[in-house]
């Protein structure tokens, strides 16, 4: 399924937002709980099913594949992406303040 | 490395929750799963373990790097059968769930489901095709019941109910995936101790059933191929239930005349023998012969009568009437013209019709 704009899912936005940064499979998911700031531990499964799928939509690409280890980074316009979703995500927090009043 | 025992893949390979619950079921008693087949899963024996199994749909085959990580966060590869990747964690360790987004694991499960669309579509256009086929075979037969009687027809029965079982198989899987798609795309995990007992005894009976039948059906034109037989028709008693040609002729000078003749067989006085499940007895003899000094009579050479017997043995005797029809039809010449008057004769001549002479010449 490709992406059309519609709201993220959490793996994926942590994925792009953590691969702005180019890194490794391995190193990934420790970065996306770092990103978190702990909060989410992703699955391995979810974890190479978003690389696959962000793969496909260009969204992210690999830098470095030494055969042993693949180096993936978020592409320009996976960082679009990811700006216009950081942007939804704030008007949703800016609308939800009336809350805290 | 322990016996290994198999079982049958009695459920949907596509039931991803039921497999593993009941892979984890085979692992706490001691049977842990080594391969995954459509037919059979192997599972070798050892020590009773808490397991749990999760079964991965990945259209790329995993890299070295990933197996690795999936490893590293307690998850084991296990076997694969096609895009199914199974692995398995210890009940005990406190491996990250495989997939921790149902909305992710949804959208993985979105080209498999489109495949199996795509291949519902092909079965049913050849499903229809098919049909049509049968239904044009036989509405617009004229000779049904003869063609009943021959090898194909039981095969073709069988191969029928088979390819409709296939294609209910191909409808339940498409189901399953819509399914599952759906409702991890709303958010709903996968049931991992999902009741498969009920689902695999279905399986079973279905098996039970299909699989015989489609067997069945495989093994059918090989006993036809294997009982069928040609050989020359022996000039003295035979046990044929037959006329001979020298009981009609009742001349001392009929002498057989031989015509085409390969090998083993004189073609014009042959016997052929044939099986089918409709007819499990089947002959066609002909024998020939030729009278010195007299002639036909339109003086066009010396006489030399023929006569072909065609012998059925019936498994349904009630198919016996339409038979004959259809035999006459087939091989009784007539005008249009003795048709039209003698509509109906026939089946008051042949009121038994699992002996039938019929003389040609």
């Amino acid at each position: 399924m490709s992406y059309s704009g519609s709201p993220m899912t959490e793996a994926m936005y942590y994925i792009l937002l953590a691969l702005v940064n180019p890194n490794h499979g391995y190193q990934l998911m420790a970065a996306i709980e770092e990103v978190s700031n702990g909060r989410i531990k992703m699955g391995p499964g979810t974890l190479y099913g978003v690389l696959t799928r962000l793969q496909k939509d260009n969204l992210i690409e690999i830098l470095n594949d030494d055969g042993r280890r693949k180096t993936y980074a978020t592409t320009a316009d996976g960082r679009a992406a990811l700006e216009a979703e950081y942007e939804r995500l704030k008007d949703m927090i800016r609308d939800g303040r009336i809350l805290e009043g | 490395m322990g016996k290994v025992v198999k079982r049958l893949m009695l459920d949907d390979i596509y039931a991803i929750g039921r497999n593993e619950s009941w892979f984890s079921a085979m692992a706490s008693k001691g049977l842990h799963l080594k391969k995954f087949g459509h037919l059979f899963v192997s599972f070798e024996k050892g020590e009773p373990k808490k397991t749990k199994y999760r079964i991965d749909y990945l259209e790329k085959a995993p890299s070295q790097e990933q197996l690795d990580v999936y490893k590293d966060c307690g998850w084991n590869f296990i076997a694969n059968n096609g895009y199914f990747y199974v692995f398995s964690a210890n009940e005990k360790s406190c491996a990250t769930e495989l997939h921790t987004d149902p909305i992710e694991q949804g959208f993985s499960l979105s080209e498999l489901n489109i495949r199996l669309r795509n291949n519902l579509i092909t079965l049913s256009i050849a499903m229809l095709l098919f049909l049509g086929l049968m239904i044009s075979i036989y509405c617009f037969n004229d000779e049904l019941y003869l063609y009943m009687i021959k090898g194909q027809f039981t095969q073709q029965m069988l191969l029928m109910i088979v390819e409709l079982h296939i294609f209910y198989s191909a409808i339940r899987n498409y189901r399953i995936t819509r399914n599952l798609k759906q409702s991890l795309l709303r958010g709903t995990d996968i049931n991992h101790n999902e009741d498969y007992r009920k689902a695999r005894l279905l399986g079973g009976i279905s098996a039970g059933i299909f699989l015989p039948i489609a067997l069945f059906s495989i093994i059918i034109p090989f006993v036809g191929i294997a009982k069928s037989e040609d050989y020359t028709l022996p000039e003295g008693n035979t046990y044929l239930p037959i006329i001979r040609l020298a009981e009609i002729e009742k001349s001392p000078n009929l002498m057989r005349e031989t015509s085409y003749h390969d090998k083993k067989v004189d073609w014009a006085n042959r016997v052929s023998f044939d099986w089918s499940l409709m007819a499990p007895v089947q002959y066609e003899i002909d024998e020939h012969g030729i009278i010195n000094g007299e002639m036909w009579g339109d003086k066009s050479g010396v006489y030399s009568p023929s006569i072909t017997t065609r012998y059925y043995k019936l498994t349904l005797g009630s198919m016996a009437d339409n038979l004959t029809l259809d035999l006459i039809n087939r091989y009784v010449w007539r005008d249009e013209l003795w048709k039209r008057e003698n509509r109906g004769y026939y089946t008051a001549a042949f009121p038994k019709a699992d002996f039938l002479p019929g003389r040609n010449g």
